[in-house]
């Protein structure tokens, strides 16, 4: 072994003469190891808040109900299975929440057990109490308080946080729930978030209206049993439940995102399955990823995950080229240096070992402060932008050592094959051709030379610079590379938010034509809807008009299923002119009787084909529907069909809840609101929508996420 | 047998489609201790004669012979060592390392010798006692050439090859330079083969090799060296 101590004075001193050039191997590994890192820690860092708040608020595993309604020896039953950690019989209902305010909204109303029951004494004794909490010390799918506090008596409700924002009311309000069975008025003593409810926006589907949960709220089961829960055999005498939560055993240090979890899961499904086939009425036994938004958000992870494969491949190819560049000058600037070393007999391993330690030391120094803040502000960033959409009370972004080091070892890797491949051919060489500086490359004919009377014209600079594009062929493919995968970067990033952004234009100018869409509180028949329209004061503006039918359905095929998927029947095709555009990339893709036109990225989720069968559940009904066509939609999905195939389909004739108009050519935005506030004035009418306030409403709500840096990242899988 | 004996050396470069014949038959004899200059006009072939005697280029054919040993034959990792241990070079543009001061450059090169000399004392005799640590771009042109010799000197080599050691020098300067090498040749015992266009300072040699056109025109054995304070060009 040489004695090597002046060699790495030389080093040392050669790095702080030349500390730009080694910054920028520094700062490229930095950049490198920092989105690499940073985009792969965020999957696992989203899947932990996930985790935390399912923990946090013991969030329920799987959800049952029966047709013929859970009765306390079902729970017994559920209680004894194996497996089954703890279950949480209760109730609920789809009910019209009205406000003081005169907002009406769609809601969920679940009754939760009142732990401070016994101050209440025993009043109703005769009847099925639904506040006993058998095991009060277990909390199952605990509710946050945002503000003030939980129901403690028969009379009071906690809302969800979203009605609070939607429909602006105040702690100490009253609101009125009605269903079809009953009434109760109750007092908002509390604002609260659900662990059931990941997401910000989504509150899944609804029995009623027009089939959209606006949101949930919380009141004691006695309160709900006023209301009527729509079950069978809801006696008065017998203590009947509509479902039960359960939570399973032996999860302990699993992740809710992880196969094991779903495994666990399943097995205790199957168990559950068997007893339920013991049992008179159908069962429905769900698991979180029927919880609203719940999917959502796992894909979500994975989606990040799937970025985190490609992207981070572009930086290190950068930082590759970068040191590459970097040491090539570098070697080439100290030929006569590792000429004189080598004349004084250091041998090449010696020689090149200052250029693999310089570029190796800046890159694995500048991975690790990568790391550190790639670790940090990705996840941090991601996860923020993704809290706009789904409730992520608390995440962390730890450091993680198994990315860390695969990062940084992938950069030193990079960096060093470059400065190896840059130092390895002039070391080659004999000392004495690196001590004479570098003969210039021979200058060379080019084809264009052939082209007279093109290379006559040439100016003097011209002809040399095309001699030396093919005279430095190294350089000149190291700047095509460099700047390829610079504009590659930016270009795929303005793409993606040009094409998130410009695909919403496309919906509006290409494929939804109407001006203003309304929707009723119930379906009705045709009739009674035409005379609705016909009869409101806006009317006159009205050029045209198409009735229809939306309601909002969940998707299947096979195993992949799709929640929030519009059915919308349209009395005939003709109909639809002017109002919305079915095509395929130009080509008209008409809707007859005999099927259903679905919309582009509803068949590329479900995996079904023009010809094929898509079924679609109704609550817990299920519908096959044949797939006639597939139309290009960029917002929601649709499954259009017409008034005479929704008959094939459901049984039952059509009814009208909504229709869409097209209106006169000198309307204005004044006029507009005009018409909707005119519209609204009828009872029946639920919402009002012009075309400009869902365009703002979905780029606000829907889009928020995919400005700036996640518009470039998360874009390029989603394509 | 010679100490030094090179027997009919060429060296042939293949510049692309050009082939340059630099050394077309080379022969030439010296003894050990002896001061050697080889002159000769621009693009005769020193310098390449110079390198492949010094181990720091391959001849195309021909034997080269030092002390013994069969240069010619080395392979890569012989002929570094060889360039480590038994050569010692003095370059026209002295080649320091920049980032380390005299006294570094000095050691640089001995740290990896068999037998060096003390760089210290190796310093103090070429008369840089002063400027130890001092970094090459605080040292005039002579000094820095001065401590390239050191340089060459405290490797303790068989053989010290110098390329133009005059060549960026003024006169005075270089004149001090070549006494130094001279002095160093008597004293030490050293053999020392310099090189130069100056055909002036070849009275200082004891053997005066004219090269031309890639080949040794003639030989002199000068029986008197001039001194080096004696000489003017």
């Amino acid at each position: 072994m040489l004695k090597k101590g002046l060699l790495v004075k030389n080093l040392l001193s050669e790095i702080w003469k030349t500390r730009t050039r080694y910054l920028s191997i520094f700062a490229i590994s930095a950049l490198g190891v920092a989105f690499f890192a940073g985009i792969r820690a965020t999957s696992p860092d989203m899947k932990d808040a996930g985790d935390a708040l399912f923990n946090a608020s013991n969030l329920s595993d799987i959800t049952v109900m029966s047709t013929a309604g859970l009765t306390p020896d079902d729970i017994e039953a559920l209680r004894g299975i194996e497996g089954v950690e703890a279950v949480s019989p209760g109730l609920f209902v789809d009910a019209m929440m009205r406000t003081g305010g005169d907002e009406e909204k769609n809601v969920r109303l679940f009754s939760m057990p009142i732990q401070e029951k016994e101050a209440y004494g025993q009043l109703i004794d005769m009847l099925p109490s639904y506040d006993i909490n058998p095991a009060p010390e277990y909390k199952m799918n605990a509710l946050e308080l945002k503000e003030g506090r939980l129901p403690v008596s028969d009379k009071e409700t906690a809302l969800d946080v979203k009605l609070q924002e939607e429909a602006g009311i105040a702690l100490g309000d009253y609101v009125t729930f009605e269903t079809s069975g009953g009434t109760a008025s109750l007092r908002v003593v509390g604002f609260v978030y659900s662990p059931k409810y990941v997401s910000v926006f989504e509150r899944g589907l609804s029995t009623i209206g027009n089939g959209n949960c606006a949101g949930f709220a919380y009141a004691s089961g006695n309160a709900l049993t006023r209301l009527g829960t729509k079950l069978p055999i809801l006696g008065l005498l017998s203590t009947v439940y509509t479902e039960a939560d359960i939570v399973i055993s032996g999860k302990e240090g699993i992740s809710a995102f992880s196969d094991a979890y779903e495994e666990l899961v399943d097995a205790v499904s199957t168990r559950i399955e068997a007893y339920a086939e013991t049992t008179s009425g159908t069962w429905y036994i769900q698991d979180r990823t029927s919880n609203p938004g719940y999917s959502d958000y796992s894909e979500n992870t994975e989606r990040i995950a799937a970025v985190g494969d490609v992207f981070p491949v572009i930086f290190f190819i950068v930082a590759a080229l970068v040191s590459l560049t970097t040491m090539t000058r570098m070697v080439e600037e100290q030929r006569i240096e590792m000429g004189t070393l080598k004349a004084l007999g250091y041998s090449t391993a010696a020689i090149m070992m200052k250029y693999v330690v310089y570029s190796i030391s800046a890159c694995v120094l500048g991975g690790f402060l990568g790391a550190v803040i790639g670790f940090w502000l990705l996840p941090y960033v991601i996860i923020s932008a993704y809290s706009i959409m789904y409730r992520l009370p608390s995440f962390a972004t730890p450091y993680r050592v198994d990315i860390a080091s695969v990062a940084i070892i992938a950069a030193m890797a990079c960096t060093s094959l470059a400065t190896i491949a840059a130092s390895a051919s002039a070391l080659r060489e004999v000392p004495a051709t690196l001590m004479r500086p570098k003969a210039p490359k021979a200058g060379k004919r080019v084809l264009l030379e052939r082209a007279g009377f093109i290379w006559k014209r040439l100016n003097f600079t011209m002809k040399v610079t095309v001699r030396n594009i093919f005279r430095y062929k190294k350089r000149f493919f190291m700047s095509v590379i460099g700047i390829a995968g610079s504009c590659s970067l930016l270009v795929t990033g303005f793409g993606i938010q040009d094409s998130i952004f410009g695909i919403a234009e496309y919906q509006f100018n290409d494929i939804w034509k109407m001006d203003i869409q309304a929707y009723t509180y119930d379906s009705m028949p045709l009739e009674e809807l035409q005379n609705l329209a016909a009869d409101s004061k806006a009317s006159s503006h009205f050029r045209s008009v198409m009735f229809c039918y939306d309601t909002v359905c969940d998707a299947k095929s096979g195993d992949a299923r799709t929640g929030n998927v519009h059915v919308l029947g349209v009395r005939e095709y003709a109909e639809m002119e002017g109002k919305i555009r079915l095509h395929s990339s130009g080509t008209e893709v008409p809707l007859t009787d005999g099927g259903a036109v679905i919309t582009k990225k509803l068949a590329e989720l479900t995996g079904v084909d023009a010809g094929d069968t898509l079924r679609i559940y109704s609550g817990a009904q299920a519908y096959d529907v044949l797939v006639a066509g597939i139309a290009d939609n960029y917002v929601y999905h649709y499954v259009y069909m017409t008034a005479a195939y929704y008959e094939q389909v459901f049984g039952k004739p059509m009814e009208y809840n909504a229709f869409m108009v097209n209106l006169d050519d000198n309307a204005t935005e004044g006029d507009m609101d005009a018409i909707s506030e005119a519209l609204l004035t009828d009872s029946r009418v639920y919402t009002v929508m012009t075309l400009t306030s869902i365009y703002d409403s979905i780029m606000k709500t829907k889009y928020p996420v995919f400005s700036g840096f996640l518009a470039q990242s998360v874009g390029i899988m989603q394509k | 047998m010679a100490y030094i004996s090179l027997k009919n050396v060429t060296k042939t470069y293949h510049m692309g489609e050009v082939t340059i014949k630099a050394l077309s038959g080379v022969d030439f004899e010296m003894e050990k201790g002896e001061l050697c200059v080889v002159v000769g006009p621009s693009g005769a072939g020193k310098t390449t004669l110079l390198n492949i005697l010094g181990g720091m280029d391959s001849c195309t054919s021909g034997e080269i012979v030092v002390d013994g040993a069969h240069i010619e034959a080395y392979d890569r990792q012989k002929l570094t060592g060889y360039r480590r241990d038994t050569v010692g070079f003095v370059f026209q543009f002295y080649n320091l390392v920049q980032n380390l001061t005299a006294l570094e450059n000095v050691e640089l090169a001995a740290q990896i010798c068999r037998e060096p000399l003390p760089a210290e004392t190796v310093l103090r005799e070429v008369g840089l006692g002063e400027r130890l640590s001092n970094f090459p771009a605080q040292l005039s042109g002579g000094e820095q050439q001065r401590v390239a010799i050191a340089r060459a000197l405290a490797k303790n080599p068989k053989l010290m090859l110098c390329d133009e050691p005059t060549g960026a020098l003024d006169y005075q300067t270089g004149k001090q330079v070549l006494k130094l090498l001279q002095d160093t040749c008597r004293k030490a015992g050293m053999t020392v083969i310099i090189i130069t266009h100056n055909s002036a300072i070849a009275p200082m040699a004891d053997r005066i090799v004219h090269v031309k056109n890639g080949t040794v025109a003639s030989t002199e054995i000068n029986q008197i060296p001039t001194p080096v304070e004696k000489i003017e060009w």
